[in-house]
């Protein structure tokens, strides 16, 4: 029976996830270049590119509005419950995203620089 | 056969309370969200209740209490997509588990922790499925620091739970007894 002591597996388990999260987190700071648009798409499917220049809204699929100021892009008037992609900070370099992750938006920005693929 | 009746009862009402009790803490969860500011990242409460189904009484009965669980907050305040994002890791999380229960190299606290770190990785994985953008495991960093920890505090809980609730002609304490001779 695994009652409450703490293994030696345990340790190795909780400092492989810390020690996991701690290094593509630093895969994810590599400053890449500033983009010039934002893709979004809702569901899988690209429904608009919006340069990044342009200060404009945009509404998504009644789900949600992409709002472009000052070449950073951001998310209002969520319909969603959390709101989280609201609270997201403003997104502007390359690859960047913001998830709406019950609507199915997914917001990234466009451009070159290093954009790693799992 | 008296005896089987009565086991396969009790197996039956304990699959119901496990359940309920899974569903209760979904709920409590969906009531009173504590926001990390990220989609996905959550306490993971009812994890307590599978891990718990899974120490006790195996894979089955974890798999069972996992899938009410999943249907259950999807009918009642789920949206489709936050169904395959839950049963996606609700999958992953509970394989591996199970797996890690056999190696016997894991207490509750590695292996709950585990599957926090699991269910938020079938979920960033659904995810990048689903809306076909590589760039969403930007999101994983944080998925995973949260699902670690989280994970190993319902894991304690768990171990709590099951080291205390363990009476004297359950489990393996019976043979311990029956040596002492209690």
């Amino acid at each position: 029976m695994s009652g409450s002591i703490i293994k030696k597996g345990d340790i190795a388990v909780i400092s492989a996830g810390i020690l996991l999260s701690a290094l593509l987190f630093a895969a994810s700071i590599i400053p890449t270049k500033s983009g010039s648009a934002v893709e979004i798409s809702l569901g899988g499917e690209a429904v608009e590119v919006l340069p990044l220049d342009e200060d404009r809204t945009f509404e998504v699929g009644g789900a949600l509005t992409v709002v472009i100021k000052n070449g950073e892009a951001s998310v209002s008037g969520a319909v969603c419950r959390g709101k989280l992609c609201e609270k997201h900070r403003p997104i502007s370099r390359a690859g960047e995203v913001i998830v709406c992750a019950p609507g199915g938006v997914v917001i990234r920005v466009l451009g070159e620089g290093p954009d790693f693929v799992l | 056969m008296f005896c089987e009746v009565r086991a396969v009862s009790r197996r039956v009402a304990e699959a119901g309370v496990i359940s309920a009790l899974c569903f209760v803490l979904s709920y409590i969860e969906f009531l009173l969200p504590i926001s990390f500011g990220l989609p996905g990242i959550k306490l993971g409460l009812a994890n307590i209740c599978i891990v718990y189904a899974l120490l006790r009484r195996g894979t089955g009965m974890a798999a069972f209490v996992s899938a009410v669980r999943v249907l259950l907050s999807w009918l009642m305040f789920g949206s489709f997509m936050s169904f395959i994002y839950s049963a996606a890791g609700a999958a992953l999380s509970l394989a591996v588990m199970s797996l890690m229960k056999r190696s016997r190299h894991f207490s509750a606290v590695g292996i709950s922790s585990a599957g926090g770190f699991m269910h938020n990785t079938a979920q960033v994985a659904a995810a990048i499925t689903l809306t076909g953008t590589p760039s969403v495991w930007r999101y994983l960093p944080p998925l995973w620091l949260a699902g670690t920890l989280f994970g190993a505090l319902n894991g304690l809980l768990a171990g709590e739970i099951i080291r205390r609730s363990v009476r004297p002609h359950e489990d393996e304490r019976r043979t311990e007894n029956d040596k002492t001779g209690t």
